[in-house]
């Protein structure tokens, strides 16, 4: 595999796949991950604080006065030359539930229109597609996924909003994402799902990880409403939208 | 129950940090923890405390406090002097900087302005009894993690410390605090130094950058020659992870150093990376001050963190008993024949109110 090592520091380095892109490169780089992590458990690779992954790298942070930068580069390095058996099957299947329906779609309108289809068209392009989460950034628990149907790539809005609702399904250029937090965005916003997405008292306090595939399920205004008062009592747990534990 | 703080006036950004997250990165939750870590620890040995932990940050101007309950002693890791005002009867004491000192309930501790640099610490004996957040303590605001409301403080927000009275003991001072001088930030290079010619390298390491008036936690803002990508390659890139103290040149050219809040991952090329060792000198850093970047090679960057090490003990072996003003009433003092009055010989001249055989009872 053709990589590159990329210098980020005295305490952090990148290993990147440079011809890779996309679904393919999100799942090589989940692959070096799932072997990084092997080794720091079998307590092979000192020092080693934090495991980044983009779409087509992967960055490793070290305790400098613990790491031996160097050793633990070169190995790294060689597990990413490694060949991997099988990086088509996908990791844990979520399926989440979206309302793209009234004030939880305020811009489903102006995107139809944009790609001269009908909203329902937009819905069904939109949730018919399985995503791989390419990486988590931007905020905490802010899963970027891809890649959306060609027909619906448009650029951010040229005015991002103010105040962007938790919950709110973005789409921008060739990736959607579901804001964790309010937060600002530019991201045209088609539903809005019901499901937290970052609690620190969870153990891994991200729902979503790099990696994983993720699908929305339409459901109705009514739907929402009362997932939502289970999920906030917790008489349902967010896990139970996972639908398939994948291969890790 | 411990004693507590109140903050009257948070002055500008004052918040709770410790080491910061570690581990969390993956999820997209920013590293965060002290501007100037090493102040930090200076400031947590003052007070006897492990060298991480949580105390309240403040930049450019400090807070302004009360205790109201209990009685606790604080550190002053900062270069900055504070005026402390009783009580008991309104007197007003003052602070130098980098000592402890006692505050009674009802006691206010006004720091002002730093003469130097643009973080301190107040440190608090004992530390604080908060519940850290993913493993930490240190506030992150955009996703309200940690400190006190997960938020900056504010103005009667109340801040618990685990003691309700202080230990036994002298205050403490550092009489060699860490020296603010330098003008050189280390970079290694990398890891998108492709994306510039040789003639942008050159420019980024020779031309001085001065601070922009756009400095806080996420990043600082530089402004200098321009640097530009080379023209196949763009502004733009496939993001990739970050690491504070990475240096991003956007499409405006002006470099971003990005800080100890910052995002894990960013789109923009980064031509270079601060050393480690070099990090907690970005914490000082004022608007208006001139660096230049120093390209180092790997070894040199690991000297230079055995190095600071070595310097940092230094700074904590200087701490000794403080005897000036301040810390007590030492009229007061002179009135009841307290004082034995001899000299300190190590540091005559250093404070001239330096003396021997003192009271342990500071109040």
């Amino acid at each position: 595999m053709d990589i590159r090592v990329l210098t980020l520091g005295d305490s952090a380095f990148t290993i990147e796949f440079p011809t890779l892109k996309g679904a393919f490169g999100a799942r090589r780089v989940r692959a070096l991950r799932t072997r990084v992590q092997q080794e720091v458990d079998h307590g092979k690779l000192l020092g080693v604080l934090d495991v980044i992954s983009a779409s087509r790298s992967l960055t490793v942070c070290l305790d400098p006065q613990v790491s031996d930068y160097e050793l633990v580069r070169d190995r790294i390095a060689d597990l990413a030359r490694e060949p991997v058996n099988d990086v088509k099957d996908g990791g844990q299947l979520w399926s989440l539930p979206a309302c793209y329906q009234g004030d939880y779609a305020p811009d489903l309108e102006n995107v139809a229109q944009r790609s001269g289809l009908s909203p329902e068209e937009v819905i069904d392009l939109h949730s018919s597609v399985t995503y791989d989460v390419f990486l988590i950034g931007f905020l905490p628990g802010f899963a970027f996924l891809g890649e959306i149907d060609k027909r619906l790539r448009f650029p951010r809005r040229t005015s991002p909003r103010v105040r962007v609702p938790a919950g709110s399904v973005g789409i921008a250029n060739e990736q959607t994402a579901v804001y964790p937090w309010e937060s600002p965005g530019g991201w045209h916003l088609l539903a809005r799902c019901p499901v937290p997405f970052f609690n620190t008292a969870w153990e891994q306090p991200s729902l979503l990880s790099a990696g994983v595939r993720v699908r929305f399920d339409p459901i109705s205004v009514v739907e929402y409403e009362k997932l939502q008062n289970d999920l906030n009592s917790g008489a349902l747990s967010p896990q139970s939208f996972l639908v398939d534990q994948g291969r890790g | 129950m411990g004693a507590s703080l109140k903050v009257i006036s948070p002055g500008i950004l004052a918040s709770i940090q410790d080491e910061g997250r570690r581990g969390y990165a993956g999820f997209g939750v920013p590293r965060s923890g002290a501007a100037d870590p090493i102040a930090l620890q200076i400031g947590n040995a003052l007070v006897g405390n492990d060298p991480f932990v949580a105390a309240i940050e403040f930049r450019f101007l400090g807070p302004k406090v009360v205790v109201n309950k209990g009685r606790m002693r604080l550190g002053l890791a900062a270069n900055a002097t504070a005026e402390l005002i009783l009580a008991e009867n309104g007197e007003k004491l003052s602070v130098s900087a980098w000592q402890t000192v006692v505050l009674n309930e009802g006691d206010v501790l006004a720091i002002t302005s730093l003469s130097e640099g643009a973080t301190g610490y107040l440190t608090i004996e004992g530390g604080l009894d908060l519940t850290p957040v993913l493993e930490s303590c240190s506030t992150y605001a955009r996703a309200k993690l940690g400190g006190v409301t997960g938020l900056p403080l504010q103005a009667g927000d109340v801040v618990d410390a685990i003691f309700d009275v202080p230990r036994d003991g002298m205050e403490k001072i550092v009489n060699s605090p860490p020296v603010l001088d330098s003008k050189i930030v280390r970079v290694m290079l990398g890891p998108q130094e492709d994306y510039f010619s040789e003639d942008e390298i050159k420019k980024f390491s020779c031309e001085a950058y001065k601070v922009s008036g756009d400095v806080d936690r996420m990043g600082i803002r530089m402004e200098g020659a321009e640097l530009v990508p080379l023209p196949d390659k763009g502004s733009d890139l496939i993001s990739d992870g970050l690491v504070p103290g990475s240096i991003q040149i956007p499409g405006s050219g002006q470099p971003i150093i990005l800080f100890v809040d910052c995002q894990t991952i960013g789109g923009y090329p980064k031509i270079a990376t601060v050393i480690t060792a070099d990090l907690p000198l970005l914490g000082q850093l004022l608007p208006g001050d001139s660096i230049r970047f120093e390209p180092v090679t790997l070894a040199q960057a690991q000297t230079a963190l055995r190095e600071q090490s070595s310097a940092i003990q230094c700074c904590v072996d200087s701490i000794a008993d403080y005897f000036g003003e301040g810390v007590m009433d030492l009229k007061a003092l002179y009135k009841t024949n307290l004082i034995g009055g001899v000299v300190d010989a190590n540091y005559s001249g250093h404070f001239p109110g330096h003396l021997e055989g003192m009271s342990n009872e500071t109040d």
